[in-house]
C-alpha cells in the first residue's frame, strides 16, 4: 500500500505558486497577441479580394493542420537559424501559442462579423462611413458580444496548452512539478495535486463562460 | 420646381448579377424638389435601381448624376475612372437611404444612431449634433425615445427614427425602400405622414412603394419597372386611372386586389 504524504506540497507551495504565476502570464500574453492577430487575418478572411483573403485561409489552415507542440519547437529551434532573432524559451512559446491560437481566433471573427446583417454595413455606408469607422463603431461592436463564449473557451485552451511549453523547460506548472519530482520522488502526489491546480485555474474561466452565454442568450 | 441641375440624371443603367440581367438600359431624370414613386412587380429591379443610386451597387454599366456630378467615377479625356475613399463618399453623402428593414444599430440609442454620422463624418462637435438630432426627433414626434434603444420601439418608431438618422446628415435627395412593407398595418400611416411632410418641405424623393393611396396623393411622377426598364410613367392619376400598358394595367390590378 502507497502511503501517501501530503507534507510536500505545502514545503513547496512556492514552486507551484511560481509555476502558475508563469503559466498565468504565459495565458495572457498569449492570449492577448493572439486577438490582435486573430482580428487582422479574421478580417483578412473576409476580404473580398482573394489576394488578401487566400492567404489568410492558407494560414489558417496551416496552423490548424499542425500540431502546436511541433510549432513550439520549430519556434525555439529553427525561427533564430533562419532569421537570427535569438528568442528564450519563454517568448518562443508565447509566440507559437499566439500564432497557432490566432488562427483560431480568427475562424471566431470572421463568424461574428459574417453574422452581424449586410443592412447594418450598408445603411452606415450611406451615411458615408469608412470602413474602418463601420468595423470599429458598427460592426465589431455587436460582433464581439457574439463572440465572447467562444473567446472564453479559448482562453480555457490556452492555458491547458502552456503545459507544452515545459518541452523547452519554461518553469510554467508542469515543468516546475517535474523537477519538484526529480528532487522529491513524489509524482503520485504531485501530479495530483497540478490536475488541481490546473482545474482550480481553469474552472472559475469555464463557470463564467457559461454564465455569459446565458446571459447573452437572454439580452439578445 | 427650381432651376439648376437635376437631382439626379441615369443615362443607360445597366446592372447584372451573374447571368441575370436585373436592369437593363434605364434612363431616368429627377428634377429637384420632385417626389417620384417606382412601382412594379417584385423583382422588376426597383431596389436595384436605388441601391446604385447610394452606390450600395458599384458595378453598374451606364451613368449616375447627382445634383450634376458623377457617381462613383471621374471622366478624364472621355474614360470613366473609379474613385474611392473621400472623392466618392462626397458625391454620394447627396443621398440618404431608408431601407425596408429599418437597420438601425441596435447596440445604440436612438439618440446615438442620429448623431453617429454627423459626429463621425461630417465632424460636427457633439452638442451641435444633439441638438440637430433632438429637433429631427420633435419633428417625428419621437423626443421622448431619444435614450431608448431600438429594440424597445415599434416598427413604426423605428422607421422614423432611420428616417430621421438618413436626414441628419442633410442629404439633399432620399430614397425609400418599400419602407412601410415590414410594418404591421396600424403603424403604417405615421411613417407616411413624416414622408408626407418632407415632400411638403421641397425634398427631392425617390420612393418604391405599394402604398397607391400615398402615390396617388403625393408623387408628382409615377414610373412603372418591369424587367428592369421602365414600361410606364406619367402623372399618379393618369397611371393609376388610365394605364396604357398591358404589364401595367395586370400589375394594377394584382395590388388592387391584394389591398381588398
Ligand atoms: N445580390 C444579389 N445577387 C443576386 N441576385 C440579386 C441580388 N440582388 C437582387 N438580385 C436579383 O435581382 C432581381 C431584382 O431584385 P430587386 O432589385 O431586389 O427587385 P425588387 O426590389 O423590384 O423586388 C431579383 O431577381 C433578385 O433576385
Ligand atoms: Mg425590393
Amino acid at each position: 500500500m502507497y502511503s501517501w504524504n501530503f507534507q510536500v506540497l505545502w514545503e513547496f507551495r512556492i514552486v507551484f505558486f511560481n509555476g502558475a504565476i508563469i503559466t498565468l502570464e504565459l495565458t495572457l500574453l498569449s492570449m492577448s497577441l493572439a486577438l490582435g492577430l486573430g482580428l487582422l487575418v479574421g478580417i483578412a478572411r473576409l476580404a473580398k479580394y482573394r489576394a488578401v483573403s487566400g492567404p489568410a485561409a492558407a494560414y489558417v489552415e496551416f496552423l490548424r493542420d499542425t500540431p502546436l507542440l511541433v510549432q513550439i519547437i520549430w519556434v525555439f529551434y529553427c525561427f533564430p537559424i533562419l532569421t537570427g532573432i535569438k528568442l528564450s524559451a519563454f517568448w518562443a512559446s508565447a509566440l507559437a501559442i499566439s500564432v497557432h491560437m490566432s488562427a483560431y481566433v480568427a475562424e471566431v471573427f470572421r463568424a461574428g462579423i459574417a453574422s452581424i446583417e449586410r443592412g447594418q454595413t450598408e445603411s452606415a455606408k450611406v451615411l458615408g462611413m469608412s470602413y474602418s469607422q463601420i468595423m470599429q463603431r458598427i460592426i465589431l461592436p455587436q460582433a464581439v458580444r457574439r463572440m465572447l463564449p467562444p473567446f472564453v473557451n479559448q482562453f480555457a485552451d490556452i492555458l491547458k496548452l502552456t503545459s507544452l511549453a515545459s518541452v523547452l523547460a519554461v518553469g510554467e506548472l508542469l515543468h516546475a512539478t517535474n523537477n519538484l519530482i526529480i528532487n522529491t520522488f513524489r509524482p503520485l502526489e504531485l501530479y495530483t495535486f497540478l490536475a488541481l491546480a490546473y482545474f482550480v485555474l481553469i474552472y472559475p474561466v469555464a463557470f463564467g463562460a457559461r454564465r455569459a452565454e446565458v446571459y447573452l442568450a437572454r439580452r439578445i | 420646381m427650381n432651376s439648376g441641375p437635376l437631382a439626379v440624371r441615369i443615362e443607360d443603367l445597366r446592372k447584372c448579377f451573374g447571368p441575370l440581367e436585373v436592369l437593363r438600359g434605364l434612363h431616368l431624370e429627377v428634377a429637384r424638389g420632385e417626389v417620384l414613386c417606382i412601382v412594379g412587380p417584385s423583382g422588376s429591379g426597383k431596389s436595384t435601381l436605388l441601391r446604385c443610386i447610394a452606390f450600395l451597387e458599384e458595378d453598374f454599366g451606364g451613368r449616375i448624376y447627382l445634383e450634376g456630378e458623377l457617381l462613383g467615377f471621374v471622366e478624364r479625356n472621355g474614360r470613366l475612372q473609379r474613385v474611392k475613399g473621400s472623392a466618392l463618399r462626397r458625391v454620394r453623402s447627396k443621398v440618404g437611404m431608408v431601407f425596408q428593414q429599418f437597420n438601425l444599430w441596435p447596440h445604440k440609442t436612438v439618440l446615438e444612431n442620429i448623431v453617429e454620422a454627423p459626429i463621425r463624418v461630417k465632424g460636427l462637435s457633439r452638442s451641435e449634433a444633439v441638438l440637430g438630432a433632438e429637433d429631427l426627433l420633435k419633428k417625428v414626434g419621437l423626443l421622448e425615445k431619444r435614450d431608448e434603444y431600438p429594440s424597445r420601439l415599434s416598427g413604426g418608431q423605428q422607421q422614423r427614427v432611420a428616417i430621421s438618422r438618413a436626414l441628419a446628415m442633410r442629404p439633399q435627395i432620399m430614397l425609400f425602400d418599400e419602407v412601410t412593407s415590414a410594418l404591421d398595418p396600424e403603424l403604417v400611416n405615421e411613417v407616411l405622414i413624416v414622408m408626407k411632410k418632407l415632400a411638403e418641405e421641397g425634398m427631392t424623393m425617390l420612393v418604391v412603394t405599394h402604398e397607391m393611396g400615398f402615390a396617388r396623393q403625393v408623387a408628382d411622377r409615377v414610373i412603372f419597372i418591369d424587367h428592369g426598364v421602365i414600361v410606364e410613367e406619367g402623372a399618379p392619376e393618369v397611371i393609376f386611372t388610365h394605364p396604357k400598358r398591358e404589364r401595367t394595367q395586370h400589375f394594377l390590378s394584382l395590388v388592387r386586389h391584394e389591398e381588398l
